[in-house]
């Protein structure tokens, strides 16, 4: 046991040493911090602000909510999927991961909460984010609101959340 | 001594027991005072007349400023909620649309914070600012152990106590209620606004009535015929999920 712990602190003390060696070169490749495309930049604004084009003020749907469209005053996709996509949960409501890795690859059931899922295309990703069905056409809960989004703002956010997680 | 079965004992004791409760009230009546007005049993038990302080940083009184002589509605919320809060208030901020003539005038909204500590005036005057939170719509801080007992009272607590301790499972619901009516009712608040605003007018003032129904049946043929699709855009070109 205490062997094993030793064992694993020197496993990531070379991890660590190994990443910090590597920084300076990885600095020059793109793919740090806020290297973003232009698209990928407004995509960023739409996801951590709610705002679209020129900051044009947003609408979504809810399911329980019936055919009109609310203003995304005060909400936006970083507020349940953080900033860095990985989700969490309240109360009773889970906020999905929504980092690239875990989109593109199939989810088995995990009850109660969520129900097995094909892995998301990113046709798929854009019905979840306007429509509210997961990838196996399973209505989301009834908290995700239903964006409703101009074809380029779906474009740059999707090109946003690929970004999730892979930074 | 006569052996009696367990179930026939029971049953003998319940009897007894209802004998008892049908019997007693008369009596213990005469020695007792008058029995309260239903208004002021209602007060008594559900509206405490704390001390609160709103968004734009007035001391009021629950009971005497709030909710006395009122038609009103109440929810509870915080402003670090994630999920179903922000929701919420974005779903009445449109009901309060739809009842724009009459709130602030003769329809008071409150929404009281779950976290007070965090939850300052200043805090929750970004909030509704943010949320684009019109006139007649308070938001309410106070003291905790206040806002603790207000939810007890209000109805807004859990009987499960374990979920009850996490706020993060609290009530989505909204209170709506007519305070010397004596008509109270709760709606959940994510329901379609036009629903959630039909609601609220059940408790309204009787001379009311008549306009109200005018004003759903407006509502539901605008809806029939589309006419109030707020930010609707051109149709998706994406596919449905076949590829």
């Amino acid at each position: 046991m205490f062997h094993a712990r030793r064992l694993r602190t020197a496993i990531s003390a070379l991890l660590f040493a190994g990443i910090s060696t590597s920084a300076p070169v990885r600095a020059d490749t793109p793919g740090r911090i806020d290297d973003l495309t232009p698209d990928e930049a407004r995509g960023k604004i739409i996801y951590t602000t709610g705002r679209g084009a020129a900051g044009r003020l947003l609408y979504f749907r809810l399911l329980t909510a019936g055919d009109r469209a609310l203003p995304a005053n005060g909400i936006f996709c970083a507020n349940c999927h953080g900033a860095d996509g990985k989700g969490g949960r309240e109360g009773n409501i889970v906020m999905a991961d929504i980092t690239y890795g875990t989109l593109s690859r199939p989810l088995p059931a995990s009850p109660p909460w969520n129900k097995a899922r094909a892995p998301y295309t990113d046709a798929l990703l854009a019905r979840a984010i306007t429509q509210g069905l997961d990838s196996s056409g399973q209505q989301l809960d009834a908290s995700m609101p239903r964006w409703v989004l101009s074809e380029s703002e779906l474009q740059d956010l999707l090109k946003y959340v690929k970004r999730l997680g892979s930074r | 001594m006569i052996k009696m079965s367990r179930r026939r004992w029971l049953g003998m004791a319940g009897a007894a027991v209802a004998v008892g409760v049908v019997g007693l009230p008369p009596l213990q009546r005469e020695g007792r005072a008058a029995p309260l007005p239903p208004r002021e049993l209602i007060r008594r038990r559900n509206f405490p007349n704390l001390v609160l302080t709103t968004h734009e940083g007035e001391q009021v009184r629950f009971y005497d400023d709030l909710i006395k002589g009122r038609f009103v509605t109440i929810n509870m919320m915080y402003s670090s909620c994630k999920a179903t809060c922000p929701l919420t208030t974005a779903n009445l901020v449109r009901v309060q649309k739809l009842l724009a003539d009459r709130v602030g005038r003769d329809l008071f909204m409150y929404s009281i914070t779950l976290d007070p500590k965090q939850d300052t005036p200043e805090v929750l005057n970004e909030y509704a600012k943010t949320f684009g939170v019109g006139p007649g719509w308070k938001f309410l801080t106070g003291n905790p152990g206040d806002i603790e007992q207000l939810r007890r009272r209000l109805g807004f607590a859990w009987a499960n106590q374990e979920m009850d301790k996490n706020k993060d499972f609290h009530t989505g619901n909204l209170r709506y209620g007519n305070e010397p009516l004596m008509l109270w009712g709760a709606v959940p608040g994510l329901a379609e606004p036009e629903w959630v605003s039909e609601c609220i007018l059940f408790a309204d003032w009787p001379q009311n009535r008549e306009k109200d129904r005018q004003r759903i049946a407006q509502a539901k043929s605008r809806k029939a015929s589309g006419a109030e699709r707020v930010g609707t855009v051109a149709p998706m070109t994406h596919d449905h999920g076949q590829h």
